[in-house]
């Protein structure tokens, strides 16, 4: 169970902000993702429309090379387009003066499905294709040669 | 830049919905006294020219989910998603040559049941019959939910009012106009939707340069610019056999090979496909422009209308609202008409009342499309989200069909017991391989079955079967007997 | 993995917008020629 960031920074539990979806199944420490997009969803105890927040991606959990996805006073964000591998993302409340801490970073493990079997699916579709089009084309090519 | 509000204001949104509305009617009304009679009103004299017949193909094509799904398959799959859905238009394609060949065969043939029942025989008919009006049905509450939803999402017009009015309009200009009204009023719309997506994609583009955009997706969304994108590739071929098989097998298409000119048939189909293909890219990209505009994705199904409404304002929340509008009118109108027909004439015409006279027809056919209008709108009432689900069930449905139709049309060896196995067989494997594997896959393997099953049928049982019985003209009288006996 | 390239991704866009405006034009060309020869419908 980690201690949650609002105990390490007096004062400020109030600016405490979590992720509240995806949501993390019991007993994983990371969100299992096949898409490559998923919608950020984030929540503070006490939610007020003016509040303006930052969120942060990285692809580890060190935050090294963290890039800003969005500031602003949403509470939701739809990311997509994530490459295979770790990815990691932070929110916080942004104040002019003092950002407020971040919340516990969420793991987003993105694993496509396996290239073998998109090009399974690939070859039967081709076949299915050419199958298609020969029937139809060398078909009215024929039965206009006979017609003539 | 937060997510603004997209919404139009709901008095401005019924007013558009005011304007069109009166105007689809009135245009209904007045091309709808073109028709004479019966295959008038079914099949706008058989006349149709160029320009008409392209319109009505690619505007009947483009649904709603072509101008709100783009852009989310653009967001979430990116290029691949765009070029994916692109491939739709491969049916209009190779349904060209289909139609020509079509016209050839049944020069008076009014439905594509027309076709199964003397090309195969009843058996093959009756389940053909269900395949097509079971899909018809989903593809029409589909569009009259979708209605209702993005109605609700752009103007805040009540889900109920807004489904219940494009329905209602589109069920009136089609009860008094027919076919001609159908496709009179598919020209205006087809122009409206591409005018419509020139105009918002250009004005994206004065407000970002796409190398810019190019480097900001390479950066941070490079999943996006992948050349073997595997969401989108595994589904790819799927979604393209379920387009043949809606294209290949429903009446919609068929109606409409019959109303154009005989010359003209072949060419405009072609020519809608053109002009098809590039919609979902030129619709979708939008999407992808959204990070470097600073714009903030919080709800993927409305990022076409958020993107549309941030660079244009108001304007273009109204652009999208007329646009869907157009979308929808052109594909209800088109089920109305194409499904009534496929009910009187097969069902009706063919199988109980044979001797039928003109003006009964015309009066059973306008009570039919009012009450497929009835039936739609009570099973679109409670806005159960499942029944997408039942459009998505249809695809393994007309994916089977696929084969015993162009095998039909193009080889004298295809058999009926071939037929009708092939649709059994492919309709029931693509069912379980929807809940065993996925979505993905359902179309695919049933097409699959569906060409092995015709061409094993058709080299063990060869058939001989003679074009001249599909022409009904030749025949001295009805052939069908009725099956109800009173 | 590899992208598309960025020309390839200019191209596209540009190119199937001018594909549909282009559309436009045809369909009304169409009906005009159509109207000429009384063969609209």
């Amino acid at each position: 169970m980690l201690i949650p960031l609002s105990a390490q920074t007096s004062g400020f539990s109030l600016r405490t902000v979590e992720f509240i979806e995806p949501t993390l199944e019991d007993g994983a420490t990371a969100i299992n993702n096949t898409t490559g997009h998923v919608d950020l969803v984030w929540s503070t105890q006490a939610p007020d429309p003016k509040i303006t927040y930052e969120l942060a991606s990285a692809p580890t959990s060190e935050f090294e090379a963290s890039v800003t996805r969005y500031q602003g006073v949403d509470t939701r964000s739809f990311v997509s387009g994530l490459p295979g591998g770790s990815h990691y993302f932070r929110v916080r409340i942004l104040d002019s003066e003092n950002p407020g801490p971040w919340s516990r970073p969420l793991e987003v493990d993105v694993n496509y499905v396996e290239r073998s079997q998109v090009k399974w699916l690939m070859a039967l579709g081709t076949a299915c294709l050419i199958a298609t089009t020969l029937i139809i084309v060398g078909g009215s090519l024929k039965t206009r040669k006979e017609s003539n | 830049m937060d997510s603004a509000n997209i919404t139009l204001n709901q008095g401005t949104g019924w007013i558009l919905l005011a304007i069109f509305s009166i105007a689809w009617i009135a245009l209904g009304i007045f091309w709808g006294r073109k028709a004479k009679d019966h295959e008038g009103f079914m099949l706008a004299g058989r006349n149709v020219g160029m320009a008409l017949g392209a319109a009505t193909a690619m505007a009947t094509w483009v649904t709603s989910n072509t101008i709100m799904l783009a852009p989310q398959f653009a967001l979430k799959m990116g290029i691949w998603g765009m070029l994916a859905y692109s491939t739709a238009s491969f049916g209009l394609f190779l349904f060209a040559p289909m139609a020509f060949r079509i016209r050839k065969l049944l020069p008076k043939g009014f439905t594509s049941g027309d076709f199964v029942r003397l090309r195969y025989g009843k058996a093959v008919w009756v389940c053909f019959l269900l395949i097509s009006i079971i899909y018809s049905m989903a593809w029409l509450v589909s569009m009259a939910m979708a209605g209702g939803i993005v109605l609700q999402t752009l103007s805040g017009i009540d889900y109920i009012y807004g489904m219940s009015v494009i329905l209602g309009v589109c069920v009136l200009y089609t009860l008094f106009g027919g076919l001609f009204a159908v496709i009179g009023t598919d020209f205006v719309q087809s122009l409206i939707i591409l005018i419509g997506i020139v105009v918002v994609g250009a004005v994206v583009l004065t407000k970002v340069d796409l190398p810019t955009v190019y480097n900001d997706l390479a950066t941070t969304q490079p999943a996006l610019l992948d050349v073997m994108m595997p969401v989108a590739l595994l589904a790819l071929f799927n979604n393209m056999f379920f387009g043949f098989g809606e294209v290949f097998h429903n009446n919609v298409w068929w109606s409409r090979a019959f109303a154009m000119r005989g010359d003209v048939s072949h060419k405009a189909f072609f020519l809608s496909g053109c002009l098809w293909f590039p919609i979902p890219i030129a619709a979708g990209f939008i999407a992808l422009c959204a990070g470097s505009m600073g714009i903030n994705v919080t709800d993927i199904d409305g990022v076409g209308p958020l993107v549309a409404s941030q660079v244009l304002g108001p304007i273009g929340a109204i652009v999208v609202f007329v646009v869907v509008f157009c979308s929808l009118a052109s594909s209800i109108d088109s089920l109305l008409a194409a499904t009534s027909d496929l009910i009187i004439q097969d069902v009706y015409h063919k199988m109980i009342a044979p001797h039928a006279s003109d003006a009964q027809l015309r009066i059973l056919g306008s009570r039919i499309i009012i009450g497929l209008g009835i039936v739609t709108w009570l099973i679109s009432l409670p806005r159960l989200a499942d029944l997408n689900m039942v459009l998505f069930l249809s695809g393994p449905l007309v994916a089977s069909a696929i084969f015993p139709i162009i095998c039909g049309l193009y080889w004298k060896k295809a058999n009926r017991t071939g037929a009708l196995i092939a649709m059994l067989l492919g309709s029931a494997i693509g069912l379980y391989a929807y809940f065993a594997i996925g979505w993905f896959v359902a179309s695919l393997i049933s097409a699959a079955i569906s060409v092995l099953t015709m061409l094993v049928s058709s080299l063990l049982a060869p058939g001989k079967f003679d074009w001249s019985q599909l022409d009904e003209s030749k025949l001295e009288e009805v052939t069908a007997e009725p099956i109800h006996k009173s | 993995m590899t992208l598309f390239s960025e020309n390839f991704f200019i191209i596209l866009i540009y190119g199937s917008l001018i594909w549909t405006a282009l559309g436009a034009l045809i369909l009304i060309a169409l009906l005009l020629k159509d109207r000429k020869n009384n063969k609209i419908w």
